[in-house]
Protein backbone atom coordinates (compact mmCIF):
# COMPACT_ATOMS: atom_id res chain seq x y z
CA UNK A 1 0.00 0.00 0.00
CA UNK A 2 1.51 3.36 -0.56
CA UNK A 3 2.24 5.59 1.97
CA UNK A 4 -0.44 8.26 0.28
CA UNK A 5 -3.15 5.59 0.42
CA UNK A 6 -2.46 4.47 4.06
CA UNK A 7 -2.13 7.89 5.27
CA UNK A 8 -5.66 8.32 3.31
CA UNK A 9 -7.23 5.29 4.89
CA UNK A 10 -5.84 5.92 8.79
CA UNK A 11 -7.04 9.62 8.17
CA UNK A 12 -10.19 8.15 7.20
CA UNK A 13 -10.77 5.60 9.95
CA UNK A 14 -9.79 8.27 12.24
CA UNK A 15 -12.76 10.28 11.53
CA UNK A 16 -14.68 7.39 13.04
CA UNK A 17 -13.20 7.53 16.39
CA UNK A 18 -14.81 10.74 18.34
CA UNK A 19 -18.11 9.18 17.13
CA UNK A 20 -17.71 6.32 18.72
CA UNK A 21 -15.57 7.81 21.68
CA UNK A 22 -18.88 9.91 22.23
CA UNK A 23 -21.17 6.74 22.29
CA UNK A 24 -18.74 5.40 25.05
CA UNK A 25 -19.18 8.88 26.97
CA UNK A 26 -21.63 9.86 29.12
CA UNK A 27 -21.91 14.01 29.11
CA UNK A 28 -23.21 14.91 25.54
CA UNK A 29 -20.72 17.37 23.21
CA UNK A 30 -22.80 20.59 22.10
CA UNK A 31 -23.04 20.10 18.60
CA UNK A 32 -20.26 22.47 16.97
CA UNK A 33 -21.22 25.61 15.02
CA UNK A 34 -19.10 27.21 12.57
CA UNK A 35 -16.57 25.26 10.15
CA UNK A 36 -15.59 22.05 11.41
CA UNK A 37 -11.95 21.98 13.17
CA UNK A 38 -9.38 20.82 11.58
CA UNK A 39 -5.66 20.13 13.07
CA UNK A 40 -4.49 23.39 11.52
CA UNK A 41 -3.81 26.37 13.58
CA UNK A 42 -3.89 29.11 11.12
CA UNK A 43 -3.82 31.43 14.50
CA UNK A 44 -0.32 30.47 15.56
CA UNK A 45 -0.70 28.43 18.32
CA UNK A 46 -2.84 25.74 19.19
CA UNK A 47 -3.42 23.23 21.98
CA UNK A 48 -5.14 19.59 21.47
CA UNK A 49 -6.58 18.08 24.85
CA UNK A 50 -6.71 14.31 24.79
CA UNK A 51 -8.82 12.42 27.09
CA UNK A 52 -7.31 9.24 27.41
CA UNK A 53 -9.11 5.79 29.43
CA UNK A 54 -6.91 5.63 32.47
CA UNK A 55 -6.81 1.50 32.08
CA UNK A 56 -5.19 2.41 28.61
CA UNK A 57 -2.79 5.40 29.41
CA UNK A 58 0.15 3.05 28.60
CA UNK A 59 -1.07 2.27 25.22
CA UNK A 60 -1.07 5.96 24.70
CA UNK A 61 2.14 6.23 26.12
CA UNK A 62 3.51 3.77 23.67
CA UNK A 63 1.74 5.91 20.85
CA UNK A 64 3.26 9.10 22.22
CA UNK A 65 6.71 7.31 22.20
CA UNK A 66 5.95 6.02 18.78
CA UNK A 67 5.14 9.66 18.02
CA UNK A 68 8.37 11.21 19.03
CA UNK A 69 10.29 8.82 17.39
CA UNK A 70 8.39 9.40 13.89
CA UNK A 71 8.22 13.71 14.32
CA UNK A 72 12.37 13.65 15.02
CA UNK A 73 12.79 11.55 12.21
CA UNK A 74 10.25 12.99 9.81
CA UNK A 75 11.79 14.46 6.06
CA UNK A 76 9.98 17.43 5.45
CA UNK A 77 11.42 20.55 6.52
CA UNK A 78 7.80 21.27 7.99
CA UNK A 79 7.12 18.55 10.17
CA UNK A 80 11.16 19.15 11.55
CA UNK A 81 9.50 23.08 12.20
CA UNK A 82 6.42 21.46 13.75
CA UNK A 83 8.53 19.24 15.75
CA UNK A 84 10.66 21.80 17.62
CA UNK A 85 7.52 23.69 19.08
CA UNK A 86 5.66 20.26 19.26
CA UNK A 87 5.35 20.24 23.50
CA UNK A 88 3.44 17.00 25.31
CA UNK A 89 2.40 17.45 28.89
CA UNK A 90 0.57 15.17 30.91
CA UNK A 91 -1.92 16.41 33.30
CA UNK A 92 -0.40 15.81 36.90
CA UNK A 93 -3.88 15.65 38.88
CA UNK A 94 -4.83 12.90 39.42
CA UNK A 95 -6.84 11.30 36.93
CA UNK A 96 -10.84 10.70 37.20
CA UNK A 97 -12.62 9.56 33.92
CA UNK A 98 -9.57 10.36 32.13
CA UNK A 99 -5.59 10.41 32.11
CA UNK A 100 -5.35 14.42 30.21
CA UNK A 101 -2.40 14.54 27.74
CA UNK A 102 -1.95 18.11 26.16
CA UNK A 103 -0.34 18.58 22.89
CA UNK A 104 0.88 22.39 23.03
CA UNK A 105 2.00 24.31 19.22
CA UNK A 106 3.76 27.25 20.06
CA UNK A 107 4.04 28.99 17.26
CA UNK A 108 2.39 26.50 15.07
CA UNK A 109 3.54 26.10 11.47
CA UNK A 110 0.70 28.22 9.58
CA UNK A 111 -1.21 25.56 7.15
CA UNK A 112 0.56 22.43 8.30
CA UNK A 113 -1.33 19.89 9.94
CA UNK A 114 -1.28 18.21 13.69
CA UNK A 115 -2.72 15.20 13.25
CA UNK A 116 -0.68 12.78 15.27
CA UNK A 117 -1.86 10.01 13.06
CA UNK A 118 -1.15 11.81 9.62
CA UNK A 119 2.59 12.20 11.05
CA UNK A 120 2.71 8.47 12.52
CA UNK A 121 1.26 7.15 9.04
CA UNK A 122 4.00 9.33 6.93
CA UNK A 123 6.91 8.69 8.70
CA UNK A 124 6.50 4.67 10.40
CA UNK A 125 3.56 3.71 7.96
CA UNK A 126 4.37 0.12 8.68
CA UNK A 127 3.37 1.14 12.06
CA UNK A 128 0.74 3.36 11.26
CA UNK A 129 -2.44 1.19 11.49
CA UNK A 130 -1.75 -0.08 14.88
CA UNK A 131 -0.51 2.49 16.20
CA UNK A 132 -3.88 3.93 15.25
CA UNK A 133 -6.05 1.01 16.83
CA UNK A 134 -3.95 1.36 20.25
CA UNK A 135 -5.17 5.33 19.92
CA UNK A 136 -8.44 4.71 19.13
CA UNK A 137 -9.23 2.19 22.50
CA UNK A 138 -7.49 4.45 24.32
CA UNK A 139 -8.28 7.68 23.43
CA UNK A 140 -11.82 8.81 24.76
CA UNK A 141 -12.56 12.64 23.63
CA UNK A 142 -10.49 15.38 21.99
CA UNK A 143 -10.57 18.80 22.58
CA UNK A 144 -9.05 21.66 20.13
CA UNK A 145 -8.08 25.09 20.89
CA UNK A 146 -6.96 27.50 18.13
CA UNK A 147 -4.64 29.96 20.53
CA UNK A 148 -3.59 33.42 19.68
CA UNK A 149 -0.52 35.11 21.71
CA UNK A 150 -1.33 37.77 23.29
CA UNK A 151 1.76 38.84 24.24
CA UNK B 1 -10.18 12.38 13.25
CA UNK B 2 -12.99 15.27 14.25
CA UNK B 3 -12.32 16.99 17.08
CA UNK B 4 -14.33 18.76 19.80
CA UNK B 5 -14.09 22.19 20.35
CA UNK B 6 -12.99 23.16 23.59
CA UNK B 7 -15.09 22.90 26.46
CA UNK B 8 -14.33 25.15 29.63
CA UNK B 9 -16.04 23.16 32.09
CA UNK B 10 -13.71 20.24 32.62
CA UNK B 11 -11.87 18.84 36.04
CA UNK B 12 -9.15 21.34 36.41
CA UNK B 13 -8.93 22.98 40.16
CA UNK B 14 -10.72 26.19 39.64
CA UNK B 15 -9.62 28.92 42.65
CA UNK B 16 -11.24 32.10 42.84
CA UNK B 17 -8.42 33.99 43.36
CA UNK B 18 -9.62 37.21 42.98
CA UNK B 19 -12.84 37.36 45.30
CA UNK B 20 -10.38 35.84 47.93
CA UNK B 21 -7.84 38.38 46.95
CA UNK B 22 -9.80 41.06 48.14
CA UNK B 23 -10.69 40.00 52.01
CA UNK B 24 -7.04 38.49 52.01
CA UNK B 25 -5.57 41.76 51.57
CA UNK B 26 -7.88 44.08 53.10
CA UNK B 27 -7.22 41.85 56.19
CA UNK B 28 -3.60 40.74 55.68
CA UNK B 29 -1.52 42.76 58.47
CA UNK B 30 -3.82 41.07 61.53
CA UNK B 31 -4.09 37.91 59.23
CA UNK B 32 -0.49 37.22 59.50
CA UNK B 33 -0.14 38.34 62.90
CA UNK B 34 -2.20 35.73 64.25
CA UNK B 35 -2.12 32.46 62.26
CA UNK B 36 0.28 30.85 59.69
CA UNK B 37 -0.83 32.22 56.07
CA UNK B 38 -2.45 29.51 54.14
CA UNK B 39 -0.64 27.97 51.52
CA UNK B 40 -0.71 29.90 48.03
CA UNK B 41 -1.90 27.80 45.73
CA UNK B 42 -0.39 29.92 42.75
CA UNK B 43 2.92 29.28 44.00
CA UNK B 44 5.19 26.64 42.69
CA UNK B 45 8.40 24.49 43.10
CA UNK B 46 9.97 25.38 39.63
CA UNK B 47 10.08 22.02 38.84
CA UNK B 48 7.36 21.09 36.51
CA UNK B 49 5.41 23.25 34.00
CA UNK B 50 1.92 24.18 35.14
CA UNK B 51 -0.86 25.71 33.06
CA UNK B 52 -3.32 28.84 34.06
CA UNK B 53 -6.43 28.66 32.46
CA UNK B 54 -8.37 31.75 32.84
CA UNK B 55 -11.91 32.86 31.98
CA UNK B 56 -12.41 36.27 31.24
CA UNK B 57 -15.95 38.05 31.01
CA UNK B 58 -17.53 38.11 27.78
CA UNK B 59 -16.82 42.13 26.18
CA UNK B 60 -14.11 42.59 29.16
CA UNK B 61 -10.67 40.78 26.87
CA UNK B 62 -9.55 44.06 26.08
CA UNK B 63 -9.63 45.23 29.92
CA UNK B 64 -7.77 41.71 30.69
CA UNK B 65 -5.56 42.09 28.77
CA UNK B 66 -4.18 45.77 29.40
CA UNK B 67 -4.10 44.64 32.78
CA UNK B 68 -2.35 41.26 32.48
CA UNK B 69 0.13 43.42 29.87
CA UNK B 70 0.44 46.18 32.67
CA UNK B 71 1.79 43.43 35.12
CA UNK B 72 4.04 41.81 32.87
CA UNK B 73 5.70 44.85 32.06
CA UNK B 74 5.63 46.32 36.15
CA UNK B 75 7.51 42.42 36.97
CA UNK B 76 10.04 42.63 34.02
CA UNK B 77 10.94 46.31 35.08
CA UNK B 78 11.46 45.12 38.78
CA UNK B 79 14.45 45.44 40.35
CA UNK B 80 14.54 41.95 41.45
CA UNK B 81 15.59 39.14 39.20
CA UNK B 82 13.04 36.78 40.48
CA UNK B 83 10.23 39.44 39.55
CA UNK B 84 12.00 40.03 35.67
CA UNK B 85 12.08 35.84 35.60
CA UNK B 86 8.63 35.74 36.30
CA UNK B 87 7.29 38.19 33.76
CA UNK B 88 9.44 36.84 31.66
CA UNK B 89 7.59 33.31 32.38
CA UNK B 90 3.91 34.60 31.55
CA UNK B 91 3.04 33.88 28.14
CA UNK B 92 -0.27 34.64 27.58
CA UNK B 93 -2.72 33.35 25.03
CA UNK B 94 -6.50 33.64 23.66
CA UNK B 95 -8.90 31.04 22.14
CA UNK B 96 -9.49 32.64 18.97
CA UNK B 97 -12.98 30.54 18.31
CA UNK B 98 -15.89 32.50 18.06
CA UNK B 99 -17.94 31.82 21.37
CA UNK B 100 -22.00 32.28 21.68
CA UNK B 101 -22.86 35.26 23.14
CA UNK B 102 -21.91 36.29 26.89
CA UNK B 103 -19.68 33.29 27.18
CA UNK B 104 -16.79 33.92 28.65
CA UNK B 105 -13.49 33.09 26.89
CA UNK B 106 -10.60 30.91 28.06
CA UNK B 107 -7.02 32.43 27.85
CA UNK B 108 -4.23 29.89 28.86
CA UNK B 109 -0.88 30.88 30.14
CA UNK B 110 1.80 28.69 30.51
CA UNK B 111 4.89 28.34 33.00
CA UNK B 112 7.71 26.09 31.70
CA UNK B 113 8.81 26.38 33.92
CA UNK B 114 6.77 28.46 36.37
CA UNK B 115 9.37 30.55 38.82
CA UNK B 116 10.21 28.95 41.86
CA UNK B 117 8.67 30.59 45.12
CA UNK B 118 7.09 33.39 43.14
CA UNK B 119 3.40 33.50 43.88
CA UNK B 120 1.12 33.72 40.33
CA UNK B 121 -1.72 35.16 42.11
CA UNK B 122 -2.25 38.58 41.08
CA UNK B 123 -2.74 40.31 44.37
CA UNK B 124 0.25 39.44 45.38
CA UNK B 125 2.38 39.82 42.37
CA UNK B 126 0.30 43.81 42.53
CA UNK B 127 0.42 44.29 46.55
CA UNK B 128 2.96 42.23 47.78
CA UNK B 129 5.30 41.18 45.13
CA UNK B 130 7.79 44.75 45.30
CA UNK B 131 7.44 45.52 41.65
CA UNK B 132 4.91 47.49 42.69
CA UNK B 133 5.43 51.08 44.94
CA UNK B 134 2.36 49.49 46.71
CA UNK B 135 2.66 51.23 50.00
CA UNK B 136 3.19 54.91 48.37
CA UNK B 137 0.06 56.65 47.33
CA UNK B 138 0.16 57.79 43.85
CA UNK B 139 1.80 53.86 43.26
CA UNK B 140 -1.03 52.79 45.30
CA UNK B 141 -3.04 54.24 42.40
CA UNK B 142 -1.69 52.86 39.76
CA UNK B 143 -1.87 49.04 41.43
CA UNK B 144 -5.73 49.35 42.20
CA UNK B 145 -6.28 50.47 38.90
CA UNK B 146 -4.49 47.83 37.44
CA UNK B 147 -6.34 45.17 39.93
CA UNK B 148 -9.99 46.93 39.25
CA UNK B 149 -9.53 45.73 35.76
CA UNK B 150 -8.88 42.30 36.64
CA UNK B 151 -11.96 42.54 39.22
CA UNK B 152 -14.03 43.55 36.30
CA UNK B 153 -12.77 41.10 33.58
CA UNK B 154 -11.99 37.92 35.46
CA UNK B 155 -14.67 35.32 35.85
CA UNK B 156 -12.03 32.15 37.06
CA UNK B 157 -8.96 30.89 37.82
CA UNK B 158 -7.65 27.46 37.37
CA UNK B 159 -4.41 25.94 38.03
CA UNK B 160 -3.55 22.59 35.95
CA UNK B 161 0.12 21.05 37.05
CA UNK B 162 1.93 19.29 34.30
CA UNK B 163 4.51 16.94 33.64
CA UNK B 164 6.12 17.23 31.04
CA UNK B 165 5.69 14.09 28.46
Amino acid sequence: MSRALLAACVVAAAALLPAMAHAQDAPPTPPATGPAATYEFASGAGLLIFHVAPAKAADFDAVLARLKVALSTADSLSRRQQAANWLIYKSAEPPGESVVYLFLFDPAVPKASYDPLLVLAESLPAEAQPLYERMKAAVLRIERMGLTKVR
Amino acid sequence: MRLFGFLPVVSRRVVVALGVAGMLFTGAATAQAQEPAAADPFKFDGANPVMLMLQVKSGQEAVFEEAFSAIRTGLSAAEKPALQAQGKSMNLMRLTADLPPGQARPYVVLLDPPVAGQSYDFTQMLYYSGAWKADDVEGRKVVDAIFEKLKASVEQQAIWPLAKK
